[in-house]
C-alpha cells in the first residue's frame, strides 16, 4: 500500500509507511468450554496517511481489535505494532508512554473533563507528558476543529458536537501516528456527527492523519479510504475507494447472510 | 423497603466498613471510660472492705476547722487524749481498741531522692503493737521496738531500693530522720505490696507521736466489738466517752466514705474521658453525615425508582435511617468490645506513668451497654436524619433523568453557618466570663457546627489557594480541581479534620501562653534561687525554719524573701479570702506592688496590705483595723497599711510572716534568695545544695531549672490532652480515606480516559495524593485559625489566673500543618493505589 508522504506524525522513518499493524493476532477470553475467541488469528496493515473504518456486527471482535491495536488491551498470540514498535511484551509503562507519544483517542462518550476549559482539555496529553505544545500546530488544529472563540469555555457550555470536536482536537494535539475512534459519531446527532466525520476526513486529507475508526453505522464508515469487515473474530472482507453508503450497507448484508449459518458467539465480552 | 436496605448495606460493604470505624472507634472510649471507672470503683470498694473488715467502730479527731481540706493524710483532724483510749476501751461491749496515728511521711530512695509521685499518698503511720487490727502484717523481719525502728510496705522498700537492715531516710512533719529498716510489711488482704502506689513507713506510737505531729494523742482508734451488740449500738456507747472533739463511725459509715472519695475522683476521671470521647463521636458524626449523603447521591436514580413505584417520602427516609440504623448497632457492638480493651489499655498506660490501680474484676454494668448502644445508634442516625430527607425529597421523575437533584445554593447554608459562630463565640464569651462550663462546651460545638456549615464557601478560595502552590504541574492542577468539584463534600470531610486541630491547637496556644508567662514571671521577680519542697501537699511541702536557718547561714546570700499561705475570714463575715503571710523582702523586691493608697513597699507588724478588689469588696480604706480569722480557727487583728493594685501574684490579703505561726501550714511554702553582688551563682548554688542535704524533700531551683521544670508540667500536660486527641485526629483521616475512596469511584470513566490518553500510574497516584493533601491541609487551616481563636480567648479569659502573656507557638501551628499534610498523603496511599490499578478498558466503558 502507498500513503501520502506528507503525515506530519511522530511515527518516524522505520514504519515505512505504516502507521498500526496486527501480525495473527488471538485474543481469547477465558479457559476450557466457556473459552470465546474474540480475535481469530487477525493480520492488517494500517497504511499512514489514510481513513480506515472497521465495521461488523455485535460481537464481531471490532472493538477489541481496536483495544488491541491501541495498546489498551494485551493479545494473546500474534503480535501488533505501533509505529514499528511491537507491543506484545511491553509492560504498562512503555504502553502508556507509547499511548502517550503515538496514539490519540476519540470516544463515543467525548470524556472531556468537566474541570477544565476546552483549551486546557484539548492540550491535556502534552501536559500529561510535560510538554509544551507546538503554537503553529496547535493554530491549525483548532482551525480544523472551529473552535477558536469556544476555547475558555467548559464542556458542560458546549453542545455535544462540539465536545466531540474538542476531543478530536485532543486527539490530534500530540501529533500521533494513528488516532483510534470508537463509535465516534455514537452519541451525536445527525447534523453533528457530519461535521465530525467531514472533520476526522479533512484531518487525512490535509494533515495527512492515520484514523482508524470503528463504528457500525454505514454512512460514518463511507467517509474511509478503507472498510474492513469483522465477524466471529476475523476478518472476513474489505473494501476500498471510498464507497457509498449505499454500498457499505450492502455488503453489510451479505457478510449478515454469510455468518447467519455459522455458530455466533454469545456475546462479546465486556 | 426492609429487604432493600439490606441489600443496600450489604452492597456497599466496605465503605460502611470505613464509615462504621469512627462510630467503633468513639463508642469504645465511651464503654471504656465507663468499663474503667466501674471496674476501679468496684476493686476500691472491696479493697476498702477487706482493709477495714476487723474495724467494727472508728474513732478519730474532728477536723481543726471546715476550711481545711482533708487530704486523706489525716494531719487535719484534732488529735484524740490519750485518756480518751482507756474510755473506749472499759465500754461494754468492746473487745479491744487499738490506737493508730497517721500522717504524711515522705521515704528517702536510696539515691537521696524522695519518693513522690502526681497521685498516691506519701502515707506514715504507727505500727499496731498488738497485730490485731492493722491490715498489715510482717512479710519479713520484725516490727519496730525502738524509735529510730522502721516497717515498710513492700512496694515503698522496692521504691527506696532497701531491704531488713538497711537505713533509710524519712522526712515528715517532724524534721528528717534516718530509721533502720527492721521489718518489710504486706497488706492481709491478697499480700498485695501496696493498695495503690501508695508508699507507708510505720513507726512505733511514740516516734508516729512525735514525727507526724500528733503530739500526745492518737489520730485514731480502731475497736473491735465483742459481738454482743451492733456496731450502731457499738457507736452509741463510744459516742458517750469519746467526748466532743472526735467523730466515731461504724464500719459501714467508714466504708462508704472512703468509697465516696475514691467516687468521686474516678468521677472526674470518668469525665474527662468522656469528654474525648464526645469529641470523637462527633468528629464521627461528620463522617457518617458525609457518607450517607454521598450514598444517597449515588442511589438518586434507585431512590426516585422506589419513589416511582409508589414508596411515600417516609419510606424512603425510613430506608436510609434503617440503614443507619443498622450501621449505629453492629458498630456500637464492635466498639463495646474495643471498649473493654480499651480499659485495659488505659490501665497499663497509667501504670507505666506510675499511677497504678488495684487489680481485680473487669466490670461491665448494664448501664455501660445501654450508653454505648444508645450513643453509638443515636449519633449514627442523627448524622444520617439531614442524608436521609434530602433523600425524601427526590422527585420520583428523577428515575428517568441522567441529572441528580440539584444541591441548594451554598449562600444560605453559609448564612445558617455565620449566625451559628457567631451564636457559638457568644455563648463561649459567657462561658469564659464566669458562666457554666457547659455554655462554653455549647459555644463551643456551636463555632465547629457553624464554621463546618460556612466551610464550602471557604473551601474554593483557600483550595484553589492551596493549589496554585501544590498543583503546578497537570497532575496537581487535576488534584486540586477534584477538591473543588464537590465543595460541600470537601468541607465536611476537613471540617472532621479540623475539629481535631483546633482543640490541639487552642491547647498549644494556652500551654505557649502559659510557658511564656511563668518565665516572665519568674524573670520579673528577679530572684537569683528558688527553693522549694518537691511534695506538693501535706508538712512536707513546706521550707521548714531548720531549713531557712541552714539557708541563712550559707556564704554569698544578700537576702531571702518568704512566703506561706491560707484562708482567711474577714470580720467573720462569712467570706474567705486568700492571705499570704510575707516577708519585707518579698514584699519589696518579688511581689513590686502598685499602690493604690497607702505604703505598699513592706507589711510591718501589725498590719495588713489588702488587694483593691478586696478593698473594694468590703469596703475597706487604710487605717481601718480587721479581724482575720485563718483556717485553724485561730486569727489576729491588724491595721490596713496599703492598698495595692491587683497583680498577678498577689490578689488578695498579705499579712507579716509572723503570722504563719497561726496558719495551718505553718511553714514557708516557698523561699526566693537573691545572691550578694560578686558571688559566682554557681558557688552559691552548690553551697545551698550542700547546706540543705538533710533536707532531701526540698529543692534549689536557679531561674532557668525553676522556669524549665514548671514549663516541662505544662508540656506533660499538653501531651496528654494532645495524645487523647490524637482519636478524633485518626478519625478525620479514615473521613478522608472514605471521601478519596467515593471519589475515585465515581471518576472511573474520566480516569479510564486519562490513562488512556498517556497518564502513567504514578502521575495518577500523585493526583489522588494531590486532592488528598489540598482536603487535609484546606482542615488543618481552618483547625489553626479556629483553634487560634479560641487559644486566645481562653488565655484572655484565665489573664487574670496567671496567664498573662499571649504566645502563639507559630513552630507547633506549623507542624500540625505539616502533619495534616502527611495524614493527607497516607489517606491517599490506598485509594490512590485503587486508582493507578483500574483496567482501563472496563474504566472507559462505565456508564
Amino acid at each position: 500500500m502507498t500513503s501520502p508522504a506528507a503525515a506530519p506524525t511522530n511515527a518516524g522513518t522505520a514504519s515505512a509507511g505504516i502507521a498500526a499493524q496486527a501480525l495473527d493476532v488471538t485474543k481469547v477470553y477465558g479457559t476450557g468450554e466457556t473459552q470465546v475467541r474474540a480475535l481469530d488469528g487477525v493480520s492488517a496493515d494500517f497504511a499512514s496517511g489514510q481513513f480506515h473504518a472497521i465495521m461488523g456486527p455485535s460481537g464481531s471482535g471490532k472493538s477489541t481489535l481496536m483495544h488491541c491495536l491501541a495498546g489498551l488491551d494485551t493479545i494473546s498470540s500474534g503480535e501488533v505494532l505501533i509505529a514499528g514498535r511491537p507491543l506484545s511484551k511491553a509492560g504498562d509503562k512503555e504502553l502508556t508512554e507509547l499511548r502517550r507519544e503515538h496514539v490519540g483517542f476519540i470516544f463515543q462518550q467525548f470524556n472531556l473533563l468537566p474541570t477544565l476549559t476546552a483549551r486546557e482539555n484539548i492540550l491535556l496529553p502534552l501536559s500529561i507528558a510535560g510538554r509544551k505544545p507546538d503554537p503553529k500546530w496547535f493554530d491549525a488544529v483548532i482551525d480544523a476543529v472551529g473552535l477558536r472563540d469556544r476555547l475558555s469555555h467548559r464542556p458542560t457550555e458546549l453542545s455535544g458536537g462540539q465536545q466531540q470536536r474538542v476531543a478530536c482536537a485532543r486527539a490530534l494535539v500530540s501529533r500521533p501516528a494513528v488516532v483510534f475512534a470508537d463509535e465516534p459519531t455514537g452519541n451525536l446527532d445527525s447534523t453533528s456527527a457530519l461535521e465530525v466525520l467531514e472533520l476526522l476526513r479533512r484531518t487525512v486529507d490535509e494533515f495527512g492523519q492515520t484514523i482508524v475508526m470503528v463504528t457500525h453505522d454505514a454512512k460514518a464508515a463511507a467517509f474511509a479510504d478503507r472498510i474492513l469487515f469483522l465477524a466471529d473474530g476475523r476478518i472476513v472482507d474489505e473494501m476500498h475507494g471510498r464507497p457509498t453508503a449505499e454500498l457499505v450497507l450492502d455488503r453489510m448484508k451479505q457478510i449478515d447472510a454469510r455468518v447467519a449459518g455459522a455458530p455466533i458467539p454469545a456475546s462479546e465480552p465486556r | 423497603m426492609w429487604r432493600a436496605t439490606v441489600r443496600s448495606l450489604l452492597g456497599r460493604k466496605f465503605r460502611l466498613i470505613l464509615t462504621s470505624i469512627s462510630i467503633v472507634l468513639g463508642v469504645s472510649f465511651v464503654s471504656g471510660a465507663f468499663i474503667l471507672t466501674d471496674s476501679l470503683s468496684t476493686r476500691f470498694d472491696s479493697l476498702f472492705q477487706s482493709v477495714n473488715q476487723d474495724i467494727d467502730v472508728e474513732v478519730r479527731g474532728v477536723p481543726v476547722s471546715g476550711d481545711v481540706p482533708d487530704l486523706g493524710l489525716g494531719d487535719g483532724r484534732v488529735p484524740i487524749p490519750e485518756a480518751i483510749l482507756d474510755g473506749v476501751r472499759k465500754v461494754d461491749g468492746v473487745e479491744y481498741a487499738s490506737p493508730g496515728v497517721t500522717g504524711q511521711a515522705v521515704v528517702v530512695g536510696k539515691d537521696g531522692k524522695a519518693i513522690v509521685g502526681f497521685g498516691p499518698p506519701a502515707l506514715g503511720g504507727s505500727w499496731d503493737p498488738d497485730d490485731k487490727e492493722s491490715p498489715l502484717s510482717l512479710r519479713s523481719g520484725r516490727a519496730p521496738n525502738a524509735d529510730d525502728e522502721v516497717v515498710l510496705t513492700a512496694y515503698t522498700a522496692d521504691e527506696a531500693d532497701v531491704a531488713v537492715g538497711d537505713e533509710v531516710r524519712i522526712v515528715a512533719a517532724g524534721g528528717t530522720q534516718t530509721y533502720e529498716v527492721v521489718g518489710i510489711a504486706q497488706y492481709r488482704d491478697g499480700n498485695r505490696d501496696s493498695l495503690a502506689g501508695e508508699t507507708y513507713a510505720a513507726f512505733t506510737i511514740p516516734e508516729a507521736q512525735r514525727m507526724l505531729n500528733v503530739p500526745g494523742g492518737y489520730s485514731i482508734i480502731d475497736v473491735h466489738g465483742s459481738g454482743d451488740v451492733s456496731n450502731d449500738q457499738l457507736k452509741q456507747r463510744i459516742e458517750q466517752v469519746a467526748g466532743s472533739q472526735t467523730e466515731v463511725l461504724t464500719n459501714d459509715e467508714l466504708n462508704a466514705e472512703q468509697t465516696s472519695d475514691i467516687k468521686e475522683g474516678l468521677g472526674f476521671f470518668n469525665t474527662f474521658l468522656l469528654v474525648f470521647a464526645g469529641v470523637a463521636l462527633f468528629v464521627g458524626a461528620f463522617i457518617i453525615a458525609n457518607t450517607f449523603s454521598i450514598l444517597v447521591a449515588q442511589r438518586t436514580r434507585e431512590l426516585a425508582l422506589l419513589r416511582a413505584l409508589g414508596a411515600s417520602r417516609g419510606q424512603v427516609t425510613r430506608s436510609v435511617l434503617a440503614e443507619a440504623f443498622v450501621v449505629g448497632l453492629i458498630s456500637s457492638a464492635v466498639g463495646l468490645a474495643g471498649g473493654v480493651g480499651l480499659s485495659y489499655g488505659l490501665q497499663a498506660l497509667f501504670s507505666l506513668l506510675g499511677q497504678g490501680f488495684p487489680d481485680g474484676p473487669t466490670r461491665i454494668e448494664p448501664r455501660t451497654i445501654i450508653v454505648a448502644l444508645i450513643v453509638g445508634v443515636g449519633v449514627t442516625c442523627a448524622a444520617a436524619l439531614f442524608p436521609a430527607r434530602k433523600a425524601a425529597r427526590i422527585a420520583p421523575v428523577a428515575a428517568m433523568r441522567d441529572s441528580a437533584i440539584p444541591d441548594k445554593p451554598l449562600r444560605r447554608q453559609a448564612t445558617v453557618g455565620a449566625v451559628l459562630a457567631a451564636a457559638g463565640a457568644v455563648a463561649m464569651f459567657i462561658g469564659l466570663t464566669g458562666g457554666p462550663l457547659l455554655v462554653l462546651g455549647l459555644g463551643v460545638l456551636l463555632v465547629f457546627l457553624g464554621v463546618a456549615l460556612l466551610s464550602p464557601v471557604l473551601s474554593r478560595p483557600v483550595v484553589a489557594g492551596l493549589g496554585a502552590i501544590l498543583g503546578r504541574s497537570i497532575t496537581g492542577r487535576l488534584g486540586t480541581e477534584n477538591a473543588s468539584r464537590n465543595p460541600r463534600r470537601t468541607a465536611a470531610t476537613a471540617a472532621a479534620l479540623m475539629i481535631g486541630l483546633a482543640l490541639v491547637g487552642a491547647i498549644g496556644v494556652i500551654g505557649a501562653s502559659a510557658k511564656t508567662s511563668i518565665k516572665d514571671l519568674v524573670q520579673g521577680t528577679g530572684a537569683d534561687f528558688i527553693i522549694q519542697s518537691t511534695i506538693q501537699f501535706g508538712a512536707a511541702a513546706g521550707v521548714s525554719d531548720d531549713a531557712l536557718a541552714k539557708i541563712d547561714d550559707v556564704a554569698g546570700i544578700d537576702s531571702i524573701s518568704t512566703l506561706a499561705f491560707d484562708q482567711a475570714h474577714i470580720d467573720g463575715d462569712g467570706t474567705t479570702d486568700g492571705v499570704q503571710a510575707a516577708n519585707d523582702g518579698y514584699v519589696s523586691t518579688i511581689l513590686d506592688l502598685k499602690a493604690v493608697d497607702g505604703d505598699v513597699d513592706r507589711v510591718p507588724d501589725g498590719s495588713v496590705l489588702i488587694s483593691e478588689s478586696s478593698a473594694k469588696d468590703r469596703g475597706l480604706a487604710v487605717g481601718q483595723k480587721i479581724k482575720l480569722t485563718y483556717s485553724t480557727g485561730q486569727g489576729s487583728t491588724l491595721k490596713v497599711a496599703g492598698v495595692f493594685e491587683d497583680n498577678s501574684l498577689a490578689d488578695g490579703l498579705i499579712v507579716p510572716i509572723g503570722e504563719r505561726a497561726k496558719f495551718f501550714d505553718t511553714d514557708v511554702q516557698i523561699a526566693f534568695v537573691s545572691v550578694s553582688d560578686g558571688a559566682d551563682m554557681d558557688d552559691v548554688h552548690s553551697r545551698l545544695d550542700k547546706a540543705l542535704a538533710d533536707f532531701p524533700t526540698i529543692d534549689v531551683q536557679d531561674q532557668s531549672e525553676f522556669t524549665k521544670q514548671q514549663t516541662a508540667q505544662i508540656d506533660q500536660v499538653i501531651v496528654v490532652f494532645q495524645g487523647f486527641l490524637v482519636l478524633a485526629i485518626v478519625i478525620a483521616a479514615i473521613g478522608i480515606v472514605n471521601t478519596l475512596a467515593l471519589s475515585v469511584l465515581e471518576r472511573t470513566r474520566e480516569l479510564g480516559m486519562l490513562r488512556a490518553i498517556g497518564m502513567t500510574r504514578k502521575q495518577v497516584k500523585r493526583m489522588v495524593r494531590t486532592e488528598s493533601v489540598i482536603i487535609a491541609l484546606f482542615g488543618a487551616l481552618l483547625g489553626v485559625v479556629v483553634g487560634v481563636g479560641f487559644g486566645i480567648a481562653l488565655q484572655q479569659a484565665l489573664s487574670d489566673q496567671g496567664i498573662e502573656k499571649l504566645a502563639l507557638p507559630w513552630l507547633q501551628l506549623i507542624i500540625y500543618v505539616i502533619v495534616a499534610a502527611i495524614i493527607g498523603v497516607l489517606a491517599a496511599v490506598l485509594p490512590a493505589r485503587r486508582a493507578a490499578k483500574l483496567n482501563i478498558l472496563n474504566a472507559i466503558k462505565t456508564e
